[in-house]
């Protein structure tokens, strides 16, 4: 073979492209991922939540099937019931085996996503809380970004002007909210805007009777105008009715991250950091907001799993006051019915998103802070 | 003077230094003067304290300040004469809160009100704190399986949605099926539930100091000295973790109040008992026409757990500034 030949040979041999990545080669792969802590993190904080779920479901489960027997009442208004009767509806209903095996029977249907069908109506527990859960989850979301951004900013004003007029206000406003009864404040304030003198807002239900229509089909239909009129009109009438719950609730949500990022955000400022940005001749602004700011919202991520799972649980309260149709309000009534499957799915959706609450929570603050071990 | 003064000081500062047949006369101030001390210079929290006082005198006095019991029918057959009586009747000098809907005296119901609520507050609080700390130490004493078990408890107990779980827990008492929960009352059910339901936070606080001051050294030294495990828990460790203790019990007591008043106000109490929350759902009703039916007790659970809240602020910065928040 001739020189020519054998370069020629080379270069033919350089010419194949190489593979960057190695398919098949389970060890590279492996090794991506057990190098990437956050996704350990999450894998093991995954495994964690099982066995609370599970034991947070079995408390609930037995507690309430302790409370009585749902076929109690159906049994007193109809004297002229036979036993054969009771005990083909109690098989029907799935209430005829043992307390063990409903339970087990449940989890798996939960496992399948299958939350059963309601006692009473008959009808897929999906299909009858779905619209509850959404109403709660709009109202939820709005307070829980409008107390974060109204915090954000009261804690930054307070920590800024610390020991000032404005620091005692926010303080004080902080700490009324933190004693005010979520009941009583939502009365005063549906008393003083809805009932005598002002008239300004509706005190209760989400949506005005009837509700406004969407024209959807003047989305492709060529009416835009139509579909916007009608579509700003439906949000606009949702706005009205969410005014006064979501004040309530932003008024007793706020005291704590207002706390948190004020004392955080003082702690701060006392930090070289800062005066060496100051010195530096950064404005006022530059220096809260990208120096000051970025790193007293670490705290906060801390704390929004539990502030999710506070506010969460406390929805029976605010809406029974405004009569809001959502879980809570929901739940109440389904306790007194004694709707097995209705009152497990409500208390475990709100579990779980209190739990993925958490998670998400811990996994941010493992992602967002590298110093932290796992 | 000022010399005089200033020899007075040196002369006691010389006691003080001096070791010899006499011991110094001037005692250190203790740990607990201190605190109080800078406790009384807190105005608010003075103020504070004098409506909890105020409050815990009237629940006591109840039967000497109010003309009726709170579940007197009498009121609404009162009006023929003098006035005053009568259904959903106006404040006026003889029932100061006037009468709700059954012709009850509200001002009565308040104060009575004011019994069930503290007691709940205050008994519910201590069982929450009794378990807690008791927990707490447990794990952080012990460690390994002991700390381990124990936390995932308290991770379950902590992920718990509460009011829902309380909902459940308070029905499934009333309810009276088990033999042995026929005869038992509200505050006990409240009690149960809301200090069964609330002592994981502090748990895993209590573990936390429990663990940071078992690495200090006169810990160390007790141990080395053979001390008995129960005698460091009791001598050495609680008195060091006792200030975030205290100030999370009186900060509970607070969140207890509203969480019964809560749970009541939800319809789950019993209509028998008469507390603030009880007054309020019954009240709603009539909001538009009477509205001191419900904002009077409202606002008096509102500035009894304000008062808790800044009393229990006041003795963290008091117990330990440095805390501060």
């Amino acid at each position: 073979m001739s020189d020519a030949q054998l370069t020629e040979k080379i270069e033919e041999i350089e010419a194949i492209p190489k593979r960057t990545t190695v398919i098949g080669n389970v060890g590279d792969v492996f090794k991506g991922i057990t190098g990437n802590r956050v996704l350990i993190y999450s894998f093991r904080r995954i495994l964690t939540i099982i066995p609370l779920f599970i034991g947070i479901s079995i408390i609930t489960f037995s507690l309430m099937y302790m409370i009585g027997d749902p076929l109690a009442y159906l049994i007193q208004q109809n004297p002229h019931i036979t036993p054969e009767d009771i005990e083909r509806i109690r098989y029907n209903l799935g209430l005829s085996t043992p307390p063990t095996q409903q339970y087990l029977i449940w989890l798996w249907g939960f496992v399948r996503m299958d939350l059963g069908t309601t006692f009473f109506s008959k009808e897929p527990v999906v299909n009858a809380i779905g619209n509850y859960l959404t109403e709660t989850l709009k109202l939820q979301l709005t307070q829980f970004l409008l107390s974060l951004i109204l915090s954000i900013v009261l804690g930054i004003l307070a920590a800024k002007f610390q020991n000032s007029w404005i620091d005692s206000g926010v303080s004080a406003l902080a700490l009324l909210g933190l004693s005010m009864p979520i009941f009583v404040f939502g009365n005063l304030l549906i008393f003083i805007f809805s009932g005598r003198g002002l008239n300004w807002f509706p005190p209760g239900k989400a949506h005005s009777v009837p509700v406004p229509e969407v024209n959807w089909a003047g989305l492709w239909n060529g009416q835009l105008g139509s579909f916007l009129g009608t579509y700003f009109a439906y949000i606009g009438d949702t706005i009205w009715f969410m005014v006064l719950p979501v004040a309530t609730l932003v008024f007793s949500s706020l005291a704590l991250f207002t706390r948190l990022i004020r004392g955080t955000m003082l702690e701060i400022l006392r930090q070289d950091y800062i005066l060496s940005a100051r010195a530096n001749g950064l404005s006022e602004r530059v220096v809260l907001i990208s120096h000051g700011l970025r790193n007293a919202l670490l705290p906060v991520v801390t704390y929004i799993g539990l502030f999710v799972g506070a506010v969460l649980s406390g929805t029976p309260i605010t809406e029974t006051v405004f009569s809001y149709p959502g879980l809570g309000q929901q739940f109440v009534a389904y306790i007194q019915q004694l709707d097995h499957p209705l009152i497990m799915a409500i208390s475990m959706i709100i579990t779980l998103m209190i739990l993925a609450a958490n998670l998400i929570t811990d996994i941010a603050y493992v992602w967002v802070d590298p110093r932290i071990e796992i | 003077m000022a010399t005089a003064s200033s020899e007075q000081k040196k002369k006691s500062a010389a006691e003080l230094i001096r070791v010899g047949e006499k011991a110094p006369i001037e005692k250190s101030p203790s740990q607990w003067s201190i605190v109080w001390k800078r406790f009384s210079k807190n105005k608010l929290a003075t103020y504070g304290f004098f409506i909890i006082l105020i409050v815990f005198i009237l629940a006591i006095l109840a039967p000497v300040i109010t003309q009726l019991p709170p579940t007197d029918l009498r009121p609404l057959l009162d009006d023929y004469q003098y006035g005053g009586g009568g259904a959903n009747e106006m404040p006026n000098l003889k029932y100061p809160v006037g009468t709700d809907t059954l012709g009850r005296d509200t001002f009565a119901r308040i104060i009575w009100g004011a019994q069930i609520s503290l007691t709940v507050g205050i008994i519910a609080s201590a069982v929450s704190t009794g378990i807690g700390v008791s927990l707490g130490i447990l794990a952080g004493f012990y460690r390994g399986l002991t700390e381990e078990i124990i936390m995932r408890i308290t991770d379950m107990f902590l992920a718990v949605p509460f009011l829902l779980i309380a909902i459940v827990a308070v029905s499934f008492l009333r309810s009276g099926r088990l033999e042995l929960l026929q005869n038992i009352n509200h505050s006990t059910i409240m009690i149960l539930v809301l200090g069964l339901f609330g002592w994981a936070g502090l748990c895993r606080l209590t573990t936390a100091e429990v663990k940071r001051v078992m690495t200090l050294e006169y810990v160390q030294a007790a141990i080395c000295l053979g001390a008995s495990d129960w005698r460091i828990i009791i001598k050495h460790v609680l008195p060091n973790i006792l200030a975030p203790i205290i100030v999370i019990t009186t900060l509970g007591i607070g969140y207890n109040v509203l969480a019964e008043a809560g749970l009541t106000f939800l319809g789950f109490g019993d209509p028998q008992t008469v507390s603030w929350g009880r007054i309020v759902d019954d009240g709603v009703d009539n909001m538009k026409t009477n509205p001191e039916q419900v904002f009077v007790a409202g606002f008096g659970i509102f500035f009894f757990v304000l008062a808790f809240n800044i009393v229990g602020d006041a003795l963290r910065d008091a117990l330990d500034p440095r805390l501060k928040a």
